[in-house]
């Protein structure tokens, strides 16, 4: 995004992230203040934001923080989403992985499968059925443009097309989905930096340990230098992929999905995937625990 | 006296004593598109100096993940 949006005073940065905000939720028609608005949070800069931002604009927003059971990691930032809803007075459901079915360290060696991917996985199902349960028609999370344009760059580059009909800021409700939104989608990590910084806001600065091996640093370190050098780049690049590409690409057919007959959510086979890591987890640690879902 | 800046939860030393935001991300390998400047508790333009003695802290916003 131009340079020159940072180069605003503080109150007049502020106003303009908190304007424009409501004007990317409107223009994408996420919900409105009569939604009961779920966020997803991490205790990073971007989700606990997110939160403050809706919370100020007026909307109904009640945070959701699944501990992850990644070590120290998780703990801290456990500690900063408590301490900061406490300062919001807003509700935060917590919910503890390793009591719901392992952390992503024990799924990670349980599945051989990269830990991001399971990671991916377990929060996707438990924003959806912690939603739905507790009657939130909306599920918010703090994706900003670098994380949106690089995943884009990075499927564009392995002509995922697939991904090119699903990538939109808005996920409207479907059986057995609640609709998920990115009202961050067109600010800069830096500007959602900016925003936290300027409101006071203790995130965790520290990264995931995890996260070394994501590829999405790279790609977005790619596009910071095609931004040096073409200012503009970034944002261009992923509106004008809404824009044209998208509408293109678009999945028209339904999905083939089917409640799991064992959680009740929706899933690709009769037994969901989740379900199926838990009985994997239950087989190995024998015992005849259940979820506390 | 060197800058001390902190950076993720840790102090570096950077073996100078005055230096531009712009120089000073240079330094730590961080594009001034992503990453932050706070000087004692300020937020400064990346065209704004640093000086020993100053409270020195740097964000860098780009995170990993799914
Ligand atoms: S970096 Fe990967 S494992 Fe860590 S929280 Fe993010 S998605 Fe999960
Ligand atoms: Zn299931």
């Amino acid at each position: 995004m131009p340079q020159h949006r940072l180069a605003l005073c503080r109150e007049d940065f502020l106003s303009w992230f908190e304007r424009y905000t409501e004007r990317t939720i409107k223009e994408f028609r996420m919900f409105t203040r009569e939604d009961r608005i779920l966020v997803a949070i991490s205790g990073g800069k971007d989700s606990l934001a997110l939160w403050h931002v809706l919370r100020k604009l007026g909307y109904s927003a009640d945070g959701f923080y699944l501990h992850l059971g990644i070590g120290e990691y998780s703990e801290r930032s456990r500690e900063k989403v408590e301490k900061f809803a406490q300062k919001l007075g807003a509700k935060a459901i917590i919910l503890d992985l390793r009591e719901e079915l392992a952390g992503i360290p024990e799924l990670k060696d349980l599945t051989s499968r990269e830990a991001c991917s399971v990671c991916g996985l377990v929060k996707r199902y438990n924003f959806n059925k912690v939603a739905r349960e507790q009657d939130y028609s909306v599920v918010a999370t703090g994706h900003n443009l670098d994380d949106e344009a690089s995943s884009l760059l990075a499927n564009v580059i392995n002509w995922n097309i697939k991904y090119l009909g699903r990538k939109y800021p808005v996920l409207e409700e479907e059986e057995g989905f609640v609709r998920k939104v990115k009202p961050f989608c067109k600010f800069t990590e830096k500007e959602t930096a900016l925003y936290a910084l300027l409101n006071n806001i203790d995130f965790i600065e520290e990264e995931c340990p995890f996260s070394e091996d994501a590829s999405s640093i790279f790609y977005k370190e790619i596009l910071n230098s095609i931004e040096e050098r073409f200012p503009g780049t970034k944002l261009r690049f992923y509106l004008e992929y809404l824009r044209k590409i998208y509408p293109r690409f678009r999945e028209k057919e339904k999905r083939d999905l089917q409640p799991c007959k064992i959680c009740g959510e929706p899933s690709p086979s009769e037994v969901c995937p989740v379900c199926r890591l838990r009985e994997r987890v239950v087989n190995l640690k024998g015992t005849g625990r259940s979820s506390t879902g | 006296m060197p800058l001390k800046v902190l950076y993720r939860g840790k102090e570096i030393e950077i073996p100078e004593k005055k230096l531009k935001a712009k120089e000073l991300l240079k330094r730590l390998g961080l594009s001034p598109l992503s990453s932050l400047v706070v000087k004692n508790g300020e937020v400064i333009s990346e065209e704004d100096y640093v000086e020993e003695g100053d409270n020195i802290r740097v964000i860098n916003a780009i995170s990993g993940g799914a």
